[in-house]
């Protein structure tokens, strides 16, 4: 199944520059509607208003971090299928298990590149 | 003679009454005097076991804040400190100023590969500009992973403060100002939630997972 790539993507990241980068990666790969949080109170806001197909989150965020927010979407019936992937610095074990029990779709650790970034994409829509 | 003997005898009979009355009175006085001793005995031995256990407590207070401060001292002396918080911060820096080299040469290979790119087959130009473009976005990427390790170096400079802050409280040589800037218990906050949400930052070369192994785990 190929992915629709005109399916909303929600990137939340503190960073701005951040942002920025994973927007302009997620365009080059085709992908056209792009919407962005600061954290993750903001982007359940934003869940709660609007279904994303894809959730791009960093962890180290302030006041609710990425981790949070996962543990939130997968506690809310509504919310809970939608793919999440973790991209952050965070890469001791302890944070990819918690991410994985959590429920994360895939987890990718900063610095990374655009090949990374859509590859964990394809695996996480199966293909 | 009778009469003088008896007069002797009636006086020292008179005398024997007066000694053994005033040896009464002295008995008396003795005995009240030792209930008064014993009172005040008892009075001291009660003060003696207060100011024991007065004393006691403060010693013991005083060995729990010296010990504290020599703890204190210690995880400042960065030779005995298991953690070595100056030294990572020392580290830390160092990384931030590779990251930004690294960073920076690769944005400028990027670009000097656009400047060189050959426009006369649009194709192959099209193609090295756009991946060039992708490089130099991943190349951005720096400014999370350096902000982050500065963020870790002013949070050492935090807990230096927190460490300098306590011994110079028990010192008795905070100033007004200090106590007023100090917010002791938001630091021990950030500390704990830090620990709670399992917010390391990012790890140094060598440390913490790599890609491949976490893409073994998914």
């Amino acid at each position: 199944m190929a992915i629709d790539l005109s399916m909303p993507v929600l990137v939340v990241d503190d960073y701005k520059t951040m942002i920025r980068i994973i927007r302009n990666l997620l365009k080059q790969l085709g992908f056209s509607d792009i919407d962005d949080a600061a954290d993750g109170t903001e982007a359940l806001a934003k869940m709660q208003q609007r279904q994303y197909g894809l959730v791009i989150s960093d962890w180290n965020m302030e006041p609710m971090t990425g981790y949070e927010l996962l543990k939130e979407v997968r506690a809310d019936e509504n919310l809970m299928k939608t793919p999440f992937i973790m991209v952050t610095a965070e890469s001791k074990t302890e944070n990819v298990i918690a991410a994985k029990k959590a429920g994360v779709n895939n987890y990718i650790v900063k610095p990374f590149n655009a090949a990374t970034l859509s590859a964990k994409i394809n695996a996480v829509f199966g293909e | 003679m009778a009469k003088a003997s008896q007069a002797v005898s009636e006086i020292r009979c008179e005398d024997f009454d007066a000694e053994q009355s005033e040896q009464i009175n002295q008995d008396a006085s003795l005995t009240e005097v030792l209930h008064l001793a014993q009172s005040s005995v008892e009075t001291l031995k009660e003060f003696l076991n207060r100011l024991d256990t007065i004393v006691g407590d403060d010693f013991h207070q005083i060995m729990e804040k010296i010990s504290e401060t020599r703890d204190d001292m210690q995880l400042l002396n960065t030779k005995e400190a298991e953690v070595d918080p100056l030294a990572n911060a020392e580290n830390e820096l160092k990384l931030v100023v590779k990251a930004t080299e690294d960073a920076t040469n690769r944005i400028m290979e990027s670009a000097e590969t656009i400047m060189t790119a050959d426009p006369e087959d649009p194709a192959t130009y099209h193609q090295t500009v756009e991946s060039n473009v992708m490089e130099i976005f991943e190349a951005c990427s720096f400014q999370d992973i350096t902000g982050q390790r500065i963020n870790r170096v002013v949070e050492t400079l935090d807990f230096v403060d927190y460490r300098i802050h306590k011994i110079a409280n028990f010192l008795g040589i905070e100033t007004e100002k200090e106590r007023r800037d100090f917010d002791e218990t938001a630091f021990l906050e950030r500390l704990q939630r830090k620990d709670d949400l399992i917010l390391h930052g990012p790890q140094d070369e060598g440390e913490g997972v790599s890609q491949n192994d976490i893409d073994d785990l998914f």
